[in-house]
Parts: C-alpha cells; structure tokens; sequence
C-alpha cells in the first residue's frame, strides 16, 4: 500500500552544502540543526560563501501560563509555550521567504509543595519542546531549501 | 504582520506622506552638494549678493525644500526669508506657515503661525512660532499636537512649549493638557514622547481596577526619560480601600548590562494596617557577551501582595516567589553554569522549598570522536539549604553522569546503544543524627534505541501530503541499587507522559536513580505537507514494558512498582490550514481500567488577533482513583469589524462544579487611541466570595506604550493571542 | 567703457550706410573693452555718428564673455538669440532659453536682462521653463576665504 523506507526516493538535499548561521545564543539547537541537516544528506560548511542554501536561527521564544488552577486559585498545571525563528536564504542573503515561527506547547504538572522537582520537570519539557521543535523546523527549512535550489 | 509603525494602515490609512528620500545630513555639509532655486522670476542685485525670487519659488538643498510665493535669499549670509504659503520639507518633517526665515547653511531659523508633521509618527500640530535650532533640534511655542490621523483628530495635547529631538528620536513638552474629545482631561507639568518609530513608552496610559479585595484602584504612569539609555515610570496610584501608592519602574541600559527595577510602596495599608511594598531587579549581560549572566531578584512584603495588586491570572496563581542568579558559558560542545535560586512562599499551606546557593553545572558533549561514537560528561555540584534546617536535610551533593553512546543511523533507520554511570555523592548536616552524613551511589546504565522511518506519499485535492510511520523501541537496564540513605531534595516521580518513554531514570532529579528493566514502545505517525514541509497532524501511542519490579521506589510513587505494564500514552497534535488546532493528550490505565490523565484543546485561530480556545483537562488520583482535577476552559478574541475586540473567557471546574474563573470585556481602537475595558471574577477560596476586577485602560498611540496591563492579561489568558501591533 | 574700441571680425560682413546697419555672418565675434560677444549672425545697429548703439546676435548658442578686474571669475553667457545695448545703461538682453555662468553660479530660465554696470540681472520663466538659480554655498566660503 505505497509504505516504503524514508529516503528510498529522492534523498531532499544529498550532497546539497549547507551553512547554519546563528543570531541567538542557542549551542544545543544549533547542533541539533547541524546534525539534522546531515542526516537529510547535506554537506554543512562553514564559510557561507561556501554554500548554496543559508539556515539562519533567528531567536528563541519562551512563554509560561498557568494553565490550570485550584480552588484557591493556586497554579496546577503550567503550560510552555515554546517557539524558533528562522529564515532561509541564499549565500548572498537574499531571503527565500518570510521569517518564521515554529511553535509548540506542552503542559507539566505544579506541584506546590515541591518547587524544586517542578523546574526540574519543567527542564525535562523544555528539553522534548526544544527537540520536537527543532524537528519541525527543519522539515520546513528543507521544504523551502528544496524548492528554491 | 511585524510593521513596528504604532499605527494599523487598516485603520489610519495610509501614512501621511509618501516615501521621503533619506535625511542626508552629510550631503548638507558637503560642498559639492548644489542649492538651487526655481521659480517665475528672479532679480539678482550683485552688489548685496541677494536674489528676489517671486511664483512658487522652490529652493533645495539636499533633502530640504523650502517652497514659498516669494523668497528673498542672501547668498553672503545665506539666509532666506520666504512669506506667502510657505511649506518647509526635510526628511520625516514638514512645516507649513505664513511666513518665516531660515539659514541654510547650519539650518537655523524660525517660523510663525506654522503647522508641523512628522511622518514616522503620525505626529502632527500647529504653534504660534517654530524655531529650529539646528539640523535635529527645534522648539514649538503655543503648540497643540496629536498623531490622529487628519480628519479624525480625537485628542490634541496642548502646551506652552514643545521641544523636538530628531536625533535621540524624542520630544517633550511643558505644561502639557491632554484634551480628549474636547474634554481636557490631564494636565502635566512635563512628558516626553517618542517622534519616530525608535518606539519609546510615553506616557498618560492610565489604567483602572475596580475589585472587591482593593476597592476603586487608579494608576496614571508618568514617563520621565533621563538619557537616550536611563529612563523611568513614576505611577502614583490610589487604592481608595487601601491608601495611596506609588509604582516605579527604573530602567538602565549600558554597554555591559541591561538594568530594570520595579519599586512598588504603599505606607500603612487601612486594610492590611501595615507598610506594603515590591521590589525586583532583573540585570542582563549583553547577548554578544561569551559569559551571560543574569540576576532575578524578587521580594514583596506579604503572602497577599500580588493578590491585591497583582493584575491577572499570572500574578493570582504564584505560591513561591522565585529569585535567582545565573551565569553560564556555552560553545557547541561544552556549557558551564553557575546558579544560585531562592524563594519567597507566599502560600501558607505548604512548606518553603530548598534554597539553591549554588548549583555548578559541566556539560560536556563533543562532536562525535569517531563515526557515530558519541561521548557526553554531565556534572553538577549544588549546596542545598533550607529555612529550617533543624527539620530538613542540608549539605552538598555532587552528581557526575558520564556517557558513552554509539549511533548507528541512516534516514530510514536509527539505533544507538548507550551505557552510562550516575555516580552521586553527599557532604551532609541532617537532624536525624543516625543517619549517614555522606552517602554515595554508583549506578550503571545501559539502554538501547532504535527506531525506522517508513513514508508514504498521497494527495488529498490538490495537495501533495506524506505520511509517515515511526515505530520507535527503547529498552533500559538499570541494576537496583540502595538509595534509602540518600536525601530527597528535588526528585519525586517524575509525570509518565511519551517523552518520559525514552529518559532513563523515571524520577525528576538524581537524589534517586530508578532501576530498571524495561523496554518502551512508541509508534508516531506524521501527515507532512511535502509544498512546504509543515506538520498537519502528529500522533503518537507509547507505553513501557516492564521486565522485572522496580524496586527503587519513593512514598507517594505516582505506579504501583509491581505492574508489568505502564499507562498507555498517547498525544494528539494537528495544525491545519485555516488556523483549526486540535491538541489532546490521554493516558489510559489498563489495570484499573481508568482515564488517569486526558487534556484536550480545540483552537480556532485564523490570524493572530482572532483566537477561540475550548479545553478540556482531567486527572485522577491513583489510589483512590478519585478526580483530582477536571476543568473545562473556554477563552477567545475576537474582531468586531475594524475596530472592535470581544474578549471572553470561563473556567469550570467539574470536579466543584464550580466557575473558577470568568471574564468579558471589549477593546476599541480608533487608531490614534484605544480603550480596553475588561471585568474578571475568580475564584480564592470556595467558601468566600469570588473576587471581582473591572480593568479600564485608555492608551493614546504613539505617546504611550506603558502599563498596558489589560492587554497583557490577554496574552496571559487567551493562548495563542498576539495583538496586530 | 563708452569710449573703447570696438573690434568686428566675421567671414562676411555687409554694411548698408543708409540705415547704419550691419550684418555679419559666419563665426561673427565682437570685442567692446571687456565684453566679448560671439555668434553665427550679428546684426548691428550703428547711430549717426557711428557708435554702435545695439547688436542683435543669433547663434547655436550665440555666447558672450565679460572679465571685470576685482572679481574672481568672468561672467559667461549663452543665448539663441541676444541683444547687447551699448549705450547707457549697458545691458544684454538673453532670449528663447537662456544662461548665465559666473563660477559656479549659474542662472537659467526663458529671458535674463543682465545690466552690467549696476550688475543687476532679472531672470523671467515662462510656462515649462522656469527660471532656475544653481550655486555652491560652501565653495563660495571657502573662495572668499582667501579673498580677505
């Protein structure tokens, strides 16, 4: 019924050189797109001059809302809100496309009288936020690669 | 939808004038920039060097243009006296007047009876007399000015002087009063407004709470802007239940950090019949800095400060007040932090957390050594202390995890087997004095995952769709090792959820390493736009299989240790064009034939100012089985034409049966002013009262973007709202 | 300036002693003390006792050229069609599109009337063409610098 190994088509961007250019202080998100873009076949380069295509991680968003409340108004659950900026563009750094915001959200459990094990929660989700996110981002950023190289 | 103009087009038109050519004030030094002068006739009198010019005369010097009937211009002084529809034009500025004269060459001059426009801005008025001092300074006298649009001039601020400063980006004005709709509403010995799109806060946006914990509360912010890089809010604030206050905001930016202060005071509180007061720093390092470092420091007088003059759920909901110092260095491969975190409780009931002074933090994670082989070091030392260390455990516990994992991958498929050791170690004080000062774990860990990738392409109409299935398996052994001795300072069981499938030790923090031998499994499947790559759907199941007991347990254990199955977990996440969003997450218990835990999110949200929200969550106990949450929530906003927003929101809690929160309310926007009203009631305590809060805030665009505190509970309440601008 | 010389040269020239008229043609140039007028065509009008009183100059554009001791630079200029009065008050009449060149200060526009002994010059547009004034305000500064 059509289900075949991914890649068992046209691998997107094999042998493609690739440059992931940062503005935001983000080391774990930049590897994270570094080895992405490696697994979908691309040669990363340092120099842009080097490239054909430009990923460039614009900045980080972070929101936390209390997402469920007690009776006494005292938080239950919190929700993050978390979301990545990016743009392609070309070597020159003429843009292909807008920039744009992948987000994503997850809701961790409040526990009052354990404050500690709570931001140790909330790592862990923003760990798994962080992870997805940057999945999704490249999906789109090979999308667009793809249909401007 | 990202213009940082103040202004919505949709609702302003257009900007006043059309794209100017750049102010160029090199090019009005430069000597080979030309002046010249066009118009019907022209009379040179050699002898005085001066030119009568008469017919639309229009002289032009780089980006000025000065247009008159009649000019008479010395080309010794270079001075021009122009009368007769006079209209002066330089970049971002236009004056218009019935007379006046100017020095082109260092830009003095002076006009009377004149009107003025800045485009950036909107900003535009007429005074008695301008006089501009030089090529980025002029003054107004006897001035009226407004940034409505021309022919819908709701509010002038008047004054006795305006100064302009196109260089810092600001003007300011004395003896000011606000006329709004013809009523002159404030007065003000002094403000200073932003005059280009450098956008800075104003002031005069006054905001109102009405509630029953605080009575009739009313804040008017004064804006006083020091320097380009130090400025502050001074609100003065009448709490007709409480007394007068005075909210301050203090901001300073350097080339070595950012600087904000908030000091809130109120003297002796009829209600509370005692002095009131908040005070929080937040310093930032620049973010080009390689070591940032930041400082968080909060404190209020009293457990019910932010409830009674807190706006909004984000202040309502807090139970620990948190304070903290960081600073970290990071490359690709290694990230160093130190931390040190306090708290303030603020809810009674329970018991304050462990003071953090501090946490040290190695993290070290090199590009893979050879191919696939991947080495990680996480290391953390942390000092824990408490209020009271009489009843609780404190000292120092070092915690070291060196890993070393090997990644077999292609696109299709991926298999990385990983062995690791948590060694943990404790320098104690404990108040029971037979327990051991300095216990110590050393605990091997070995896991293996692999996963594959299988796609499928197919269409639906016209659009080109894939879709993917990832089975994904994960099998963890972890030997059981004695960990009673060790202290708990901030590990519980962490929550079960799919991403928890795949970590290796099942509580929050190190203090316990669960054992383990167990193999998870999850299947995901993805429906992929293949146009642009965005994820239309995401659905995934997992659950763990458990081996053999687990033996490591804590008191309140979220599992019953001896089943040899875990929840089943599965998560639903779809984004579809359109703006419809479906998110549900769902925890079924097979042994007690249970939901233990179901959220569920229906989202409507075709642009960022037009949001519905309708939720659904639940969570039972697990001994018990008994709910211990089930609430439904409903938040939207929504346009009304151009210029309205309804505003809504209600949360219920089943479990009470009982409205825990409501709240309704409208913004207008005219363009050059805007008006929120919103009135809220929540509940504090079942068998009190519900409080209510009615907030009103009257904002003037482009004189003041400071405390716009309705529109900030609604990015608070309403997920997913962003406003147009 | 009333009394000096005045030299004509041109490839052909007629004379009629009747009217006091004289044309001349071809590469026609004019010297009268400091002003030197050039054109294709110049008709000159001559009073009884031979004085030249006005000269009409045609040329592509016909131009003339007047240095004055005390002033830096030589005023230039250029016309289609000219008329030089040389008797009092000495002035030229520019027409159908005219300019006038003193350094870098230039006049342009439909007629300038230059009056060269009270330097006055009166510029008048007409229709499209407006009269246009063009000079460097800072470069005068700095030649006058060096005058004083």
């Amino acid at each position: 019924c059509g289900w075949q190994l991914r890649g068992a088509g046209a691998i997107p961007l094999d042998g493609i050189p690739v440059a992931v250019v940062t503005e935001a202080n983000l080391p774990e998100v930049e590897r994270e797109l570094r080895r992405g873009m490696e697994r979908a076949g691309a040669v990363l380069v340092d120099e842009r001059e080097q490239a054909e295509a430009v990923l460039v991680l614009i900045s980080e968003q972070r929101r936390r809302r209390a997402s469920a409340v007690d009776r006494d108004a005292r938080a239950q659950e919190y929700e993050l809100e978390y979301g990545l900026r990016f743009r392609v563009e070309s070597p020159e750094g003429e843009p292909w496309g807008v920039s744009e915001v992948v987000t994503n959200t997850r809701s961790y459990r409040y526990d009052r009288d354990d404050v500690l094990a709570t931001e140790a929660r909330e790592e862990v989700v923003l760990e798994e936020l962080r992870r997805d996110t940057t999945r999704l981002l490249l999906a789109r950023a090979q999308a667009t690669m793809g249909r401007n190289l | 939808e990202n213009n940082d103009l103040p202004f919505d087009p949709a609702l302003c038109g257009g900007p006043i004038s059309t794209q100017p050519d750049p102010a160029n004030l090199a090019a009005r030094e430069d000597p080979a920039t030309p002046v010249t002068i066009d118009a019907d006739r022209v009379d040179y009198f050699g002898a005085t060097q001066s030119y009568r010019f008469a017919g639309n005369v229009l002289l032009q010097q780089a980006d000025q243009q000065l247009q008159a009937d009649r000019i008479v211009f010395n080309q010794e002084t270079s001075r021009a006296d122009a009368s007769g529809n006079l209209r002066y034009y330089e970049d971002g500025l236009t004056l218009w007047a019935e007379e006046g004269h100017l020095y082109f060459d260092v830009t003095r001059g002076a006009l009377s009876t004149a009107r003025f426009q800045f485009e950036h801005s909107y900003t535009h008025g007429d005074a008695d007399e301008i006089i501009i001092e030089d090529s980025q300074r002029s003054r107004y006298r006897d001035v009226r000015f407004t940034t409505c649009p021309p022919d819908r001039t709701d509010w002038w601020l008047r004054g006795s002087e305006l100064r302009t400063d196109r260089e810092e980006g600001m003007g300011s004005a004395r003896h000011a009063w606000l006329q709004f709709m013809g009523v002159p509403l404030f007065y003000t010995p002094y403000i200073s407004f932003p005059i280009d799109d450098r956008r800075r806060s104003g002031l005069l946006a006054p905001s109102y709470r009405q509630s029953s914990r605080s009575g009739f509360d009313l804040r008017i912010p004064y804006y006083w802007n020091m320097a380009p890089n130090y400025d502050a809010v001074l609100a003065p604030r009448i709490v007709t239940r409480r007394g007068l206050m005075l909210d301050t905001e203090w901001r300073l930016l350097t080339r070595q950090f950012a600087a904000e202060t908030d000091l809130q005071y109120l003297p002796d509180d009829d209600l509370y019949g005692d002095d009131r007061w908040l005070a929080s720093l937040r310093m930032e390092s620049p973010e080009e800095r390689a070591i940032q470092w930041e400082l968080d420091l909060n404190r209020v007088s009293d457990e019910d400060y932010l409830r009674d003059f807190g706006s909004g759920i984000a202040s309502s909901s807090v139970s620990h007040l948190p304070s903290l110092a960081i600073a970290s260095y990071q490359t690709l491969d290694l990230r160093v932090s130190a931390q040190a975190q306090t708290w303030q409780t603020l809810d009674q009931e329970v018991s304050s957390p462990y003071r953090i002074l501090p946490r040290v933090r190695v993290d070290y994670n090199p590009a893979p050594i050879a191919a696939g082989l991947d080495y990680r070091l996480e290391s953390e030392l942390t000092y824990f202390d408490h209020a009271n260390p009489s009843a609780r455990d404190t000292g120092v516990r070092a915690h070291v995890v060196p890993t070393l994992s090997r990644t077999w991958d292609g696109l299709a498929y991926f298999i990385t087997p990983s062995f690791a050791v948590s060694h943990t170690e404790y320098w104690l004080d404990r108040p029971d004095n037979s327990a051991a000062e300095n216990p110590s774990s050393t605990i091997p860990i070995f896991s293996v995952e692999a996963g594959i990738f299988l796609e499928r392409d197919f269409a639906l109409g016209n659009r080109a769709l894939m879709q993917t299935l990832e089975p994904r398996l994960f099998y963890l052994y972890v030997p059981e090792y004695d960990q009673s001795d060790q202290p708990r300072f901030d590990t519980r069981d962490s929550e079960l959820t799919l991403g928890q499938l795949f970590r290796t030790n099942r509580f929050t923090g190190p203090d316990r390493q669960g054992d383990a031998n167990q193999v998870s499994a999850a299947l995901t499947s993805r429906v992929v736009d293949r146009q642009s790559g965005r994820e239309h759907l995401s659905a995934s199941v997992g659950q763990i299989f458990y081996l053999e007991d687990r033996e490591v347990t804590i008191n309140d254990a979220l599992e019953d240790p001896t089943r040899n199955s875990s929840d089943i977990m599965a998560e639903l996440r779809s984004q579809l064009p359109g703006g419809f969003n479906v998110f549900a997450d769902y925890r079924w218990d097979p042994y007690d034939n249970r939901t233990r835990r179901s959220g569920l999110r229906l989202q409507y949200r075709p642009q960022p100012d037009a949001v519905i929200n309708l939720g659904y969550r639940s969570r039972t106990e697990r001994d018990s089985g008994s709910r211990e949450l089930e609430q439904t929530d409903l938040s939207f906003v929504w346009p009304i034409g151009a210029r309205w927003h309804a505003i809504g929101g209600w949360r219920y809690s089943l479990l009470d049966n009982e409205t825990l929160e409501q709240f309704a309310g409208f913004e207008f926007d005219n363009c050059c002013w805007s008006f929120r009203l919103l009135a809220r009631e929540y509940v504090r305590d079942l068998d009190r009262e519900p409080e209510r809060e009615v907030m009103f805030q009257l904002e003037f665009t482009g004189l003041a973007d400071v405390g716009r505190s309705v529109q900030d509970f609604m990015i608070d309440a309403v997920t997913g709202y962003r406003p147009r601008r | 300036e009333r009394g000096a010389a005045v030299q004509l040269e041109s490839d052909r020239a007629e004379m009629s002693q009747a009217t006091g008229i004289g044309v001349y043609t071809g590469n026609v140039e004019l010297t009268h003390g400091d002003t030197i007028i050039r054109g294709d065509r110049m008709t000159v009008h001559t009073s009884q006792n031979r004085e030249i009183e006005r000269v009409v100059v045609e040329g592509e554009p016909a131009n003339f050229v007047r240095a004055r001791e005390g002033q830096q630079e030589p005023i230039r200029g250029y016309a289609p069609r000219m008329e030089y009065h040389a008797t009092a008050p000495e002035h030229v009449r520019l027409l159908q599109g005219a300019r006038l060149v003193q350094g870098t200060n230039e006049f342009t526009g439909e007629t300038i009337h230059y009056d060269l002994t009270e330097e006055r010059v009166a510029a008048e547009g007409a229709g499209e063409r407006r009269t246009r004034i063009t000079f460097f305000p800072r470069q005068d500064e700095n030649a006058e610098g060096e005058d004083e």
